[in-house]
């Protein structure tokens, strides 16, 4: 649904809308793990075969004694899908298609709640809440089926539109004609459909399986001391690895990387990246960094690589019209981001954040870049919307937050001691002597006293003045209020 | 009249001779996107009315609390404007977060990158310019080859980003692969922040131009200095009157 459909519907000056962009990425993700968390209902759990999968299969094919019957089971799923805040519809039938045409198209608009509905075979459009009886027989009625529309045939759009302008709406009109006709008139995927709904074709369940473990390794005859030929392995590791990603169109967002010598492990490493990647060769290129960085002290024996995260990699499709630049694209980012702390460590490619606290110390804090990856949280990538709803955003926080008067550009990681003459033992500063070097003050502003409290273990009680030297150089100095010694706290730069 | 006429002839041949020159030049690389320097005047000064992407920036400050930071940052936010991120490569670890939110940079679109040695800071000015993604690159560099300089330089023009350097004004006499080159004296003078801008070098012009100009500190605005008459002007006016 587009946002102006959305604001349509729900009205404009709506108090409780929240929109949120759809973001199919998350939403497989969490569809997945739903389906994870399905298992202990069904063996077999699975989502469907769509584009933007949005229904979980369960085989539940002789699992009714187990949980007292199959309407009991459905039961305990409705209840449990509540007990997690969740809205669902469900349908327990013979086949996928018929449990798929009931819930998306069974008829229960007349009352329209957002309450699970299920649809069960003698009486397809059940209301929700009642239940059937427990022994009522699960068999699919074509007359129950036949009232719904042909999109509950899972058709595409294109097919739905074509048949609507026939005049065929519903899927019992198609019963008159011959299966030969329709074949040749609409093509095999309307047949396939119809054969899967009434039983006819099989349909199976693909398992969402959990990802399994990928590791490779490699042991080798001779101990290995070239730099080269590690690297070479590793390529030929990580292309091994990659192959099967490939296929789910998944991409490697963490790996860990172990050498073993004769004495045991030497170098151990990981690897993290800001978005997911599927290439052997820049991840190798990454992999090398790290390599470039490290001192084998023995020859290796034995090398392993290991995926320890992956997620889907996220196709976008190019713009015709590209409107925004090239700096926009979130790819280039990520792959800078990654580069630079493949080498440099993810501890030291930071992004910073404001944090509501009187000290100066502590009035921001870093967090690797690498944290906050949109790939990590299985949410899209910077798009262009956020990207550019974000300054406004920003400027906005950052004014409302930094409530602190000014600030000096750059701050001495610790305060610097400085020797300052000042008239009055408490008075404003007038000369300092910094790295040998002595400032005359001609013009100060403060003092600003900055206090903690006692229970933040080392408190501080400094009043701080902002100087402007005799050269015009504006330096952060103060007063520590306890023992009245000065120190220098940064440059106005 | 022919004495006078020669020069004239001449100084008209070089301008001329200058102009298709830059034009074969642009032409070769395309036109330049250029970033306002936040200042108007003084991007007056620059031909192309700002500091041209692909480029290296450097501003010259004789000593710490020069206020050729917030000159720089006041760049690197106007180049944000085309999107992408500044990168700050901080070796030293003084860079203050706070202070660069107060000057309206925003956060999101800061990453602080803290090598910890010379190298590693080389490398990663490196990567960074080289960058497509990036918006613009700000560094406080002590010391740089030259060699490291024109490796620099080539990677900003191959991704067209903009370079900032600041560095001491001890670093005058080296020579220097950056398209601009300012120097920044601050003045003492009032409660505004005044600070003395002289363009020292500029690829394809003279320079030696200066510019008054005035440091809003709480919101890093810079604009033109109001330009106080003469004393003696005054005094002669008021005897006038």
């Amino acid at each position: 649904m587009s946002l102006a459909e959305a604001t349509a519907v729900i009205g404009p000056a709506s108090k409780h809308s929240h929109l949120e962009r759809y973001d199919p990425v998350a939403a497989r993700g969490a569809l997945v793990a739903l389906a994870e968390w399905c298992r202990q209902f069904s063996p077999t759990v699975g989502l469907e075969e769509a584009e933007r999968p949005e229904s979980l299969l369960l085989d539940v094919t002789g699992l009714g004694p187990l949980f007292g019957g199959e309407a009991a089971l459905a039961q305990r799923v409705r209840q449990a899908f509540c007990r997690r805040g969740l809205a669902a519809r469900l349908a327990v039938a013979d086949t996928i298609g018929a449990a798929w045409a009931v819930t998306h198209y069974g008829a229960n608009d007349e009352c329209g709640t957002m309450n699970d509905e299920w649809g069960e075979k003698k009486n397809a459009a059940q209301k929700a809440g009642r239940m059937p009886a427990p022994h009522s027989s699960f068999i699919i009625h074509h007359s129950s089926l036949s009232s719904l529309p042909l999109a509950a045939l899972r058709l595409s759009d294109e097919h739905v539109q074509l048949l609507a302008e026939l005049g065929l709406k519903r899927i019992g009109q198609l019963e008159p004609f011959s299966r030969a006709a329709l074949a040749t008139r609409f093509g095999p995927e309307l047949l396939r459909r119809w054969d899967q709904l009434t039983g006819t074709a099989e349909e199976v369940i693909a398992a969402a399986q959990p990802p399994p473990t990928l590791v490779a390794a490699w042991s080798c005859e001779q101990p290995i001391a070239h730099a080269e030929v590690i690297e070479a392995i590793l390529g030929q590791l990580l292309d091994q690895l990659i192959r099967p990603l490939v296929a789910e169109r998944r991409g490697v967002l963490q790996l860990a990387c172990r050498l073993h010598g004769a004495g045991g492990a030497i170098a151990p490493f990981t690897l993290g990246l800001f978005r997911p990647s599927a290439a052997p060769r820049y991840l190798l290129d990454l992999v090398r960094l790290k390599l470039q960085r490290l001192s084998l002290a023995e020859p290796v024996t034995e090398i392993e690589v290991e995926v320890t995260a992956t997620a889907l990699v996220e196709f976008r499709q190019q713009e015709l019209f590209e409107a925004r630049s090239p700096r926009d694209d979130p790819r280039h980012l990520a792959a800078l981001v990654d580069r630079l702390s493949s080498r440099l460590g993810r501890e030291q490619v930071l992004r910073a954040r404001l944090s509501d606290d009187a000290q100066p110390e502590r009035a921001w804090r870093y967090e690797p870049v690498l944290d906050a990856a949109p790939g990590r949280r299985g949410t899209a990538a910077q798009g262009p919307p956020r990207t550019k709803r974000a300054p406004a955003r920003g400027q906005a926080t950052a004014r409302r937050r930094f409530k602190w008067a000014q600030r000096p550009l750059r701050l001495a990681a610790r305060p610097v001691p400085v020797v300052m003459t000042a008239v009055m033992p408490d008075g404003p500063p007038l000369q300092f002597a910094l790295a040998g070097r002595p400032h005359r003050v001609t013009r100060y502003w403060g003092p600003e006293r900055i206090e903690t409290g006692w229970w933040r273990g080392r408190p501080i009680h400094r009043d701080y003045y902002r100087v402007e030297t005799s050269e015009g150089a504006r330096h952060w100095l103060f007063r520590r209020l306890t023992d009245g010694a000065w120190f220098w706290h940064g440059e106005f730069d | 009249m022919k004495q006078n006429t020669l020069p004239d002839s001449r100084s008209c041949l070089v301008a001329e001779l200058k102009d298709r020159l830059e034009r074969l030049v642009q032409a070769r690389r395309g036109a330049p996107q250029v970033v306002s320097t936040g200042c108007e005047d003084l991007d007056k000064l620059i031909p192309g009315r700002g500091l041209s992407r692909g480029t290296l920036v450097e501003w010259l400050a004789p000593g710490p609390g020069s206020g050729a930071g917030s000159l720089a940052l006041a760049v690197a936010r106007e180049a944000c404007r085309d999107g992408g991120p500044v990168v700050v490569v901080d070796r030293a670890g003084c860079f203050y977060p706070p202070a660069a939110a107060q000057a309206r940079v925003d956060l999101d679109r800061l990453i602080v990158v803290r090598p910890a040695n010379a190298a590693d800071e080389t490398w990663a000015l490196d990567q960074s310019l080289r960058s497509p993604g990036v918006a613009a690159v700000l560094c406080w560099a002590e010391r740089l080859a030259a060699r490291t300089w024109r490796r620099l330089q080539l990677a900003a023009e191959s991704a067209g980003n903009l370079g900032l350097f600041i560095r001491p004004a001890t670093a005058r006499g080296e020579s220097s692969w950056a398209n601009v080159r300012f120097l920044v004296e601050p003045q003492p003078t009032g409660h505004q922040r005044r600070l003395r801008v002289e363009l020292l070098r500029l690829r394809g012009t003279s320079g030696g131009q200066t510019l008054d100009l005035e440091l809003d500190d709480e919101t890093g605005v810079v604009r033109l200095a109001p330009r106080l008459a003469d004393p003696a002007v005054v005094r002669r006016a008021a005897r006038a009157s």
